[in-house]
């Protein structure tokens, strides 16, 4: 037999299989939830709303006289649809500038469909004392290995208590570009980094618990347990992946 | 209409039977040829042809529970004899991609007669599909039945390119060690 019969017999699966595409299509549609996809989509569709509500209120009879105050509402504006996306950056930012700059970036971006499989799916949990990192993922590749090394390596910090990784993805290069562009980021500021061969960027969908009251203490961000989309920006130094910067 | 409405009509060769199924299941039907052919007149084409190739079908078949999917088939099948009857002269390049993943599933891929009968290999694949996780199984039916593209999965069911092309890659290499198991050669 050749791959060619095997579609052909694959017609007559039972029916439920086939709905069953149908339904959950229709479900994801419908549903408001935050895969990155639409949370792009969202961030596009209100920054130009936002912006005319304010613009509208400003507009008028005074325009003349209120040219600055539309420059204060403006950066107001960007403000509000960062914060709008709950955008807090841990441990440092990504530069945020009126025009994003991310073509060196881009440049160096990795083949997302040339990237190895790992042949077999890895589940994984770590635990050190109290604290575990849970993932209920596979890991399919370098960079999602990489990742989740990241977290391992991180379970002895003082602020961490238990993560459960429910997803990860790398972000397509358009994705990317959609995504800078949307929150004006200036990506290209990591492409400077020396030795820098390929860069990448990993969406972790991950939950935060506390689970003994350790978090709040140190010198790091409170950062409420809860669920969170987390963008690991990695650079390829020396052939390891490492990470230049994570935003939430 | 209810799909057993439909099917009533069918039965007493009422010309509104088209009518009412082209309403409710043209765009999916559409969407299933154009899946597999990249073409959007051959696409209405087979569309087309369905109702008619249910016209003709009902009776004896009476899918009262499974109408859909009945005309779903039938689509299929008539897009599948489309790209045979014309591959030679066009190019369809998406049922070319497909066969050759779907290749990757049979143990020892040759042009020989399998050694099994239609009805028994359905069901062993339907077994196969019965074990994959629910979200593998969406996944694996929409690139395989519905014809779609890694990016449309994707967007499907909002899930990364990535993630889709490692699941389908897995789905595949589970699917040859089941047909493996089973001791059966395609």
């Amino acid at each position: 037999m050749r791959g060619k019969e095997l579609f052909d017999k694959f017609t007559n699966i039972k029916s439920e299989y086939i709905l069953e595409v149908l339904e959950e299509t229709e479900r994801v549609a419908n549903s408001k939830g935050s895969s990155h996809g639409r949370k792009i989509i969202r961030y596009r569709k209100w920054f130009p709303l936002v912006a005319c509500i304010i613009g509208v209120l400003i507009i008028g009879p005074f325009v003349i006289e209120l040219l600055p105050v539309m420059n204060e509402s403006t950066s107001a504006t960007t403000t509000a649809t960062e914060e709008m996306s709950g955008n807090t950056t841990e441990e440092g930012a990504i530069e945020y500038i009126e025009e994003e700059s991310t073509s060196e970036f881009l440049a160096l971006y990795v083949d997302v469909s040339g990237l190895p499989l790992y042949e077999a799916a890895a589940e994984y949990e770590s635990n050190l004392e109290d604290r575990v990192v849970v993932l209920e993922t596979s890991i399919d590749n370098e960079l999602e290995r990489a990742v989740y090394e990241i977290y391992c390596n991180s379970m002895s910090d003082e602020y961490i208590c238990t993560t459960t990784i429910h997803d990860m993805s790398i972000l397509s290069q358009e994705e990317v570009s959609e995504l800078a562009s949307s929150l004006e980021w200036n990506l290209d500021v990591y492409a400077q980094e020396p030795y820098l061969e390929q860069t990448a960027i990993v969406l972790v969908d991950q939950t935060w618990e506390e689970t003994h009251g350790a978090i709040g203490g140190g010198t790091y961000e409170y950062i409420p347990e809860g669920k969170y989309e987390k963008y690991f920006v990695l650079g390829l130094i020396d052939g390891n992946w490492e990470l230049l910067m994570t935003v939430i | 209409m209810e799909d057993g409405r439909i099917v009533e009509l069918y039965l007493q060769k009422e010309e509104q039977a088209l009518k009412e199924s082209a309403m409710k299941y043209g765009r999916k039907l559409r969407g299933i040829a154009y899946g597999i052919l990249r073409n959007s007149s051959d696409a209405e084409e087979c569309e087309n042809d369905t109702y008619l190739s249910a016209w003709n079908s009902i009776p004896p078949h009476e899918p009262r529970n499974y109408l859909f999917t009945f005309l779903g088939r039938i689509t299929r099948n008539l897009s599948i004899n489309v790209y045979n009857r014309n591959h030679t002269q066009k190019r369809y390049g998406q049922v070319v991609e497909l066969t050759k993943e779907m290749e990757e599933c049979i143990p020892y891929p040759s042009d020989q007669e399998c050694n099994i009968r239609d009805e028994d290999l359905i069901e062993i694949i339907d077994e196969f599909l019965s074990k994959l996780s629910g979200e593998e199984r969406r996944v694996f039916v929409a690139r395989y039945w519905y014809g779609d593209t890694i990016r449309e999965v994707a967007e499907r069911f909002a899930i990364s390119e990535s993630k889709t092309k490692s699941m389908l890659m897995r789905t595949r290499n589970k699917m040859r060690k089941h047909f493996q198991g089973r001791g059966i050669v395609l």
